[in-house]
């Protein structure tokens, strides 16, 4: 191998491999953070594409090549009981497309993550052969590292340390590049030597020294503005700016805007809580779900659902019918669900997962989002008595709960400080039984100088514990932080206790022709919120609302409290059914025939939402693929336009027959901005068609300024006919297509 | 009469005997074109002989060669009026002066007097002698040189009288190749023997009347007084070029344009002119010397600066 080629080789892997060292600085947080997996691939990907840029092989091939490692990649990750890659990119693209963002499955991320890393790398290699200044991506880099350093866990010390070293390295590198092909020295291994070694020496040395010198330790309150913009950012970046149901809990925290959106409705004579789900897992930033498999029971439309929530009297059973307005691929349930109803979907599946008590509608293998559904269910009611006489101790021998399902409702984190446990002893020692306890801390919060608000409420800073910042250094906060500072509590008493999502019971609405006993409520992302199960030895799973401003469920059996009210009442009961009953017979066959109209009415009703509703996704996605199709095509005409102008400017030009000074200055003025050749104020015409015939290598120019030197200083010459200029003019014009 | 050709040719025998100094040769016509003189400042032993010679051969004109030393006098260079015992009667014998072409060397060398009648004769293409004013030859064409190495026992022309030389250049030394090629002509015999003429004296008169007729637009002739102007305003200028200057430079650039076959003057031609027409009409301030700035750099500085006329309305 000659020398010259040794140094063109040598200086290329070592400009691509300190790039593919700063890359790296790119993956690891993304790496750390995310849970991203399979590092090595995408490493491998990294190369592939540096590699082809260095070969500078077929770029037909070089596409070639990524798109079927992009694909192999897909097919090798995938996971099987997703359905097929294909499957899932088609989902994944439309909920792209449609903009639901939370639908966006790991298949299109991991897409999208490669072609982005894809471009980001062309980007790249074009910052190094064409403007050879890699200032801008070192910079980028030094900006990404400190806002992940600052922002997020990820520790970027060594990292930006690293990167500094790398760009320093990478700019030094193109400079030496720019000074010897500028001055013109011999490319070879002893020039480089010469001008590379005091470089890396200089740069060494400088970052040993910087490293080495003292520095002041970042305090951990972070100055004001930083601070205030940590906030914003936890808040906006958290995916939780705005208030709503979301699935990830695993850091609570943050402010919350207002957001009227509504989400659903249903109909009910009294408000419901509306349940989505319970987490178990307190990590002392949030809630996750507890690794390992997710059991479900599956069931049928009208089939019973087990829930782990005891039901209701069989009496007390209703329907409640639900209307969403937003998409969800779950259901949302009111306490003491016995039947799913939904007179659409016959092949439709449910299956509620055990944990979680979360259910899901499927048809096949796919989740399905329902926007229809009614319920059959009967609110449970807890008997006092029962309440009464539970002690904790009464927990141990419990059967119906497992030794694991115990153990997870009773975790709290190894690092929880003992004075939420005290506090929690404190409250609760003058009572008996767990519902009294469970009662004692949601009064404690009513009393205790516990503040409610969705502002100004902030993130734990390091290792402080969600619950007992709120419980003891804060006492300002929402739904969330009432309602794990319970569960913590709870659990630390050695009581079984569950954090609950889902929706507050949201307001009334007033509507015309409906029958008088059943209300319409209808609940917005504002009504999202977040409660407490408590496990009630030989009674069961019982809600409690601890947040302050909430009114909370009435659930203790009324035969109880009415054993004490006058016998009067209960005749005037006796009575009304029995008037009910008669008017019910009296009116069985209209009711039936009424029934059935509203049956095909409903019928009618439902189908013609989901209608709407798929119009609307067919025009969100006509719209999507109309703007990117208009982005496309404004995109290609931008980064041709240096070929389409000129052959526009010809074509106007041609018509119009211009002046020859008129066209004289169009080829100037594109000389000048096209190819940057701009006449000096003391140069001569003549002077400045040379040089830009000797740059274009053509005689054109000099041929056209023949004319116009003609026209100006010769006052004897006749005016020169666009005929006779007009071929020179358009090669000129040509040729600033650049 | 195809001016051009004739005129190249004449260029080209001088390139015969001159090696690569195609532009001095240019210039020399130039000058003789627009009935001007030439003021070669150089060395000697760089060809200025050969070179006026062989013009002069080109043109089968009258060489006349003036040898500058302190004794000359003015009557040395004009020509004296003698007694002549057998016709009774003074008569005029001509100096050197009567020719086509002169070459005056080492002009600084002697006395202003003498000096003075030479640049009078320039001006006036005619002498007086005894009364009698006598008409020189037509064309006239003095190539005058001075020697910028000697400065002992010169007399150095005053501005004013530099003012006369249409034209100031420099010879200077050939290049190497150049060098090599002048001595292996030396080796036979002088080509400068075998020069044919190629103009007549008559055609170069009418030569002379035709740059008259190159059209010089309004915007090139108020290119030129911008320049004259601003040597004028230059700070490093302790006198500038006069109104005699830019008509110099503007019957200058005709002749070129002549000599380049057009029938209109360009900027490109004064920008070629103009060093050579200003330089040695400019004084610069002393302090400006000390700084190895010379009057043909300032020139090119003023010509960076000042704008070229490039759309009908510049000028006005």
């Amino acid at each position: 191998m000659s020398n010259e080629s040794v140094v063109k080789w040598g200086k290329l892997l070592l400009l691509y491999g300190l790039i593919f060292l700063m890359l790296v600085e790119w993956l690891r947080p993304v790496i750390e953070l995310t849970d991203t997996g399979h590092l090595a691939l995408l490493l491998l990907f990294i190369i592939i594409c540096l590699a082809t840029n260095i070969i500078k092989i077929n770029p037909v091939l070089s596409v070639a090549i990524k798109l079927v490692y992009i694909i192999w990649f897909m097919l090798y990750i995938q996971d099987p009981r997703e359905g097929t890659l294909l499957n899932s990119l088609a989902n994944g693209l439309k909920a792209l497309l449609t903009g639901d963002w939370y639908s966006i499955n790991d298949t299109i991320k991991t897409v999208l993550f490669l072609v982005l890393l894809w471009m980001t790398i062309y980007l790249i290699h074009h910052w190094l052969t064409i403007r050879r200044s890699i200032m801008y991506f070192f910079i980028m880099t030094i900006i990404f590292l400190a806002l992940v350093d600052t922002f997020t866990t990820y520790n970027a010390e060594m990292s930006i340390v690293r990167t500094m070293i790398l760009g320093l390295l990478l700019t030094g590198l193109l400079f030496t590049e720019k000074l010897i092909s500028e001055n013109g020295m011999r490319a070879n291994v002893a020039n480089y030597a010469k001008l590379l070694v005091p470089l890396v020496i200089l740069i060494a040395l400088s970052a040993l020294f910087a490293y080495s010198m003292p520095k002041k330790e970042a305090s951990e309150n972070l100055p004001e503005p930083i601070n205030d913009i940590v906030k914003w950012a936890n808040s906006s970046m958290g995916a939780k700016g705005k208030i709503g149901y979301v699935e990830d809990d695993h850091q609570l925290g943050g402010d919350f805007e207002k957001d009227d959106t509504p989400v659903l409705q249903y109909t009910s004579e009294t408000p419901q809580y509306m349940r989505i789900e319970s987490k178990s897992l307190y990590t002392g930033r949030g809630w996750e779900r507890p690794k390992g498999d997710i059991f479900v029971n599956t069931f049928k439309y009208r089939q019973d659902v087990k829930t782990s929530i005891p039901k209701g009297r069989k009496k007390d059973t209703t329907t409640m019918a639900i209307t969403m307005d937003k998409k969800y691929n779950f259901l949302v349930q009111p306490y003491g669900v016995e039947k799913v109803l939904h007179s659409n979907v016959k092949k439709n599946k449910f299956y509620i997962e055990v944990d979680s008590g979360k259910i899901r509608a499927m048809q096949g293998k796919e989740q399905l989002s329902l926007l229809n559904y009614s319920y059959e269910y009967s609110p449970p009611l807890y008997e006092e008595s029962k309440l009464n006489a539970s002690r904790v101790n009464q927990i141990r021998s419990e059967e119906i709960l497992t030794k694991e399902e115990k153990e997870s409702y009773l975790q709290v984190p190894k690092n929880l400080p003992d004075r939420v446990g005290a506090l929690a002893e404190e409250i609760t020692k003058n009572e008996k039984s767990v519902n009294d306890k469970a009662n004692a801390v949601v009064d404690y919060f009513k009393t205790a100088g516990y503040e409610y608000s969705r502002l100004n409420v902030g993130y734990p800073k390091g290792k402080e514990d969600y619950v007992d910042r709120f419980l003891f250094d804060t006492k300002i906060g929402y739904c969330d932080n009432f309602s794990s500072s319970m569960v913590v509590m709870m659990r630390t008493l050695g009581i079984p206790t569950r954090w609950v999502k889902g929706f507050a019971p949201g307001e009334r609405i007033v509507s015309a022709g409906e029958s008088s006993n059943e209300e319409k409520y209808s609940i917005t992302n504002n009504n999202a919120h977040s409660w407490v199960e408590v496990y009630v030895p030989k009674v069961g799973w019982m809600p409690f609302e601890p947040t302050i401003g909430f009114e909370g469920f009435e659930q203790l059996e009324e035969e109880k409290a009415s054993d004490t009210a006058p016998k009067t009442e209960d005749a005037k009961k006796e009575k009304e059914e029995k008037k009910k009953q008669e008017e019910k017979k009296a009116q069985n066959e209209k009711e039936e025939k009424i029934q059935e109209k509203q049956l095909k009415k409903e019928k009618e009703a439902q189908k013609q939402p989901e209608k709407k509703e798929e119009n609307k996704a067919s025009i969100t996605w006509l719209w999507w693929t109309l703007a990117a199709i208009g982005l496309l095509v404004v995109t290609i005409l931008f980064n041709q336009r240096r070929k389409i102008m000129p052959t526009l400017l010809i074509w106007y030009y041609n018509k119009k027959n211009p002046s020859l000074s008129k066209a004289y200055e169009k080829v100037v003025s594109r000389l000048d901005k096209q190819l940057g050749l701009k006449r000096e104020d003391g140069e001569t015409l003549h002077g400045y068609a040379m040089r830009v015939d000797s740059y274009l290598k053509t005689n054109d120019f000099s041929t056209l300024t023949s004319y116009m030197e003609q026209e100006l200083y010769n006052p004897d010459a006749e005016l020169a006919k666009w005929i006779d200029f007009k071929e020179c003019w358009e090669n000129l014009i040509n040729q600033t297509r650049g | 009469m195809d001016v051009q050709k004739k005129l190249q040719e004449v260029i080209e025998n001088i390139e015969k005997v001159m090696i690569g100094k195609k532009h001095i040769a240019e210039l020399s016509v130039i000058a003789i074109l627009a009935k001007g003189h030439v003021l070669l400042e150089d060395v000697p032993g760089v060809g200025k002989t050969m070179m006026v010679r062989a013009l002069a051969k080109s043109m089968s004109a009258d060489f006349k060669r003036i040898q500058f030393t302190p004794d000359l006098l003015p009557s040395d260079v004009i020509g004296v009026s003698i007694y002549n015992p057998k016709e009774m009667e003074f008569s005029f014998r001509p100096g050197p002066i009567m020719g086509n072409i002169i070459l005056a060397d080492e002009i600084n060398r002697t006395s202003p007097k003498t000096q003075a009648a030479l640049l009078e004769a320039m001006e006036e293409a005619s002498v007086t002698i005894d009364g009698n004013t006598m008409t020189l030859a037509q064309p006239f064409f003095v190539m005058a040189t001075q020697n910028p190495v000697e400065y002992e026992g010169t007399y150095p022309l005053p501005e004013a009288q530099l003012d006369r030389f249409l034209l100031k250049m420099k010879m200077g030394y050939p290049t190497k190749m150049d060098e090599v090629e002048i001595l292996r002509r030396a080796e036979g015999v002088s080509p400068l023997q075998s020069l044919q003429a190629v103009v007549t004296l008559e055609e170069l008169i009418e030569m002379q009347k035709l740059v008259d007729e190159v059209s010089i637009s309004d915007m090139i002739k108020s290119y030129i007084v911008a320049i004259a102007q601003e040597t004028r305003n230059h700070p490093a200028v302790y006198l500038g070029a006069s109104p005699r200057a830019s008509i110099a430079l503007m019957k200058a650039t005709q002749a070129y344009a002549l000599l380049k076959g057009r029938q209109y003057v360009t900027p490109d031609d004064v920008q070629y002119l103009a060093p050579f027409v200003f330089s040695h009409r400019l004084m610069l301030k002393p302090e400006v010397r000390y700084d190895n700035l010379s009057a043909e750099d300032l020139v090119g500085r003023i010509l960076i600066n000042v704008p070229v006329p490039v759309r009908k309305m510049d000028h006005l």
